[in-house]
């Protein structure tokens, strides 16, 4: 892991994350070996058979996101702040890949599409937008 | 059973011979309804409605999801519809009497599952899901219009075309139902072959996918006029 790149500092704030959309199990699996309990939802049948991934889509199926949400791919879904409430780190690129129904531009775009306007912490890198913070009401923390 | 026309793409003669096919393949009585936006050249024997009819949403997003609204309309006691694209090769009685307790989509068993659909599967590419002939029986396909009308937002902000949104959500859920294997043939990969043969080619300019190779439309080939 990377520790340099801003998103792991915010990863390792939390003691529970649930991965959406995302295929990098080093990653988490280095998270856990961190002591950090994590979920990893993914509607990828590629992965149904994995014991340590949770094969749902979750922005349709019924499934339950548990600590703070990373949405490795917001290009990929609908956006997630609107079918759950909490906190959330999301990142999303603009690359505009066949599949791709949501490019993600800029902040303000995540922001605004999941409700985020609690928001901790933003950056940029070369290829991806981050955003980090919750959609919970000022008084529902 | 019914077809959808609108724009220019095709004209009144696809759905004309279709009609004419359907007769003399299909042993049975039947009613054809088109739903259109332009009913100059249709012959009289077809059923013409208007195609707003099926469209209460405002969405250009999702591709032929007007499809989805004929469910539970007025319902017989089977139904369908069918691409205009299609060439009819055999006769479909069987397929049309057949009972159908659950809404019936075509598999693209032309196409290699793990190499089309499968290894791409979570980039949210792929689709193995075709739906150029599709029947069921009265009031089996309701939950389908149901989970779409509760779902529609989601549905049509995720997905351009409605065979997509049915092989990223129905089919990954085993909720629908398939022909049998050999039945379809794709033109542009395998030829003539079963019992109804599709051109299957407005894909390829909704996605804007590059094709190496040349992708024939109906009125390309001979087939076009073989009614």
């Amino acid at each position: 892991m990377n520790s340099t790149k801003q998103i792991y500092s915010w990863l390792t704030e939390h003691d529970e994350l649930t991965f959406v959309a995302c295929n990098d199990f080093t990653l988490m699996e280095q998270l856990r070996s961190m002591g950090i309990k994590v979920h990893c939802v993914n509607y990828d049948i590629n992965y149904k058979d994995r014991e340590d991934v949770i094969c749902a889509d979750a922005i349709f199926d019924e499934v339950e996101l548990k600590g703070c949400v990373v949405h490795w791919n917001c290009e990929k879904t609908f956006p997630i702040g609107q079918v759950h409430r909490g906190e959330f780190i999301l990142r999303g690129d603009h690359k505009e890949h066949n599949g791709d129904c949501n490019p993600i531009y800029n902040h303000a775009q995540l922001m605004t599409q999941n409700g985020l306007f609690n928001l901790y912490d933003k950056y940029h890198d070369d290829t991806h937008t981050y955003i980090y913070g919750n959609n919970m009401d000022v008084d529902g923390i | 059973m019914n077809v959808l026309k609108w724009g220019n793409k095709y004209d009144s003669q696809y759905v004309n011979r279709l009609y004419t096919l359907i007769t003399k393949n299909l042993d049975i009585p039947f009613q054809l309804t088109v739903w259109t936006d332009d009913t100059k050249g249709l012959t009289t024997e077809i059923e013409h409605r208007d195609i707003k009819e099926l469209r209460p949403y405002d969405t250009e997003r999702m591709f032929t999801y007007e499809k989805l609204m004929l469910i539970n309309r007025d319902e017989s006691e089977v139904n369908g519809w069918l691409d205009l694209d299609i060439h009819i090769n055999a006769n479909i009685t069987e397929l049309i009497t057949r009972p159908h307790p659950n809404i019936t989509f075509i598999w693209n068993h032309w196409n290699d599952f793990r190499d089309m659909s499968l290894r791409p599967y979570g980039k949210g590419s792929s689709c193995h899901v075709n739906s150029s002939f599709v029947f069921w029986d009265k009031g089996k396909a309701t939950w389908l219009r149901e989970y779409t009308e509760e779902h529609w937002e989601k549905i049509a902000w995720t997905y351009k075309s409605l065979d997509k949104y049915l092989f990223y959500q129905h089919a990954r859920n085993n909720r629908l139902s398939f022909w049998g294997e050999g039945l379809f043939s794709n033109y542009n990969v395998d030829g003539l072959g079963g019992k109804v043969t599709l051109f299957n080619t407005s894909h390829l300019y909704n996605n804007k996918i590059s094709v190496y190779k040349k992708h024939y439309e109906l009125h390309e080939t001979d087939l076009f006029l073989a009614y």
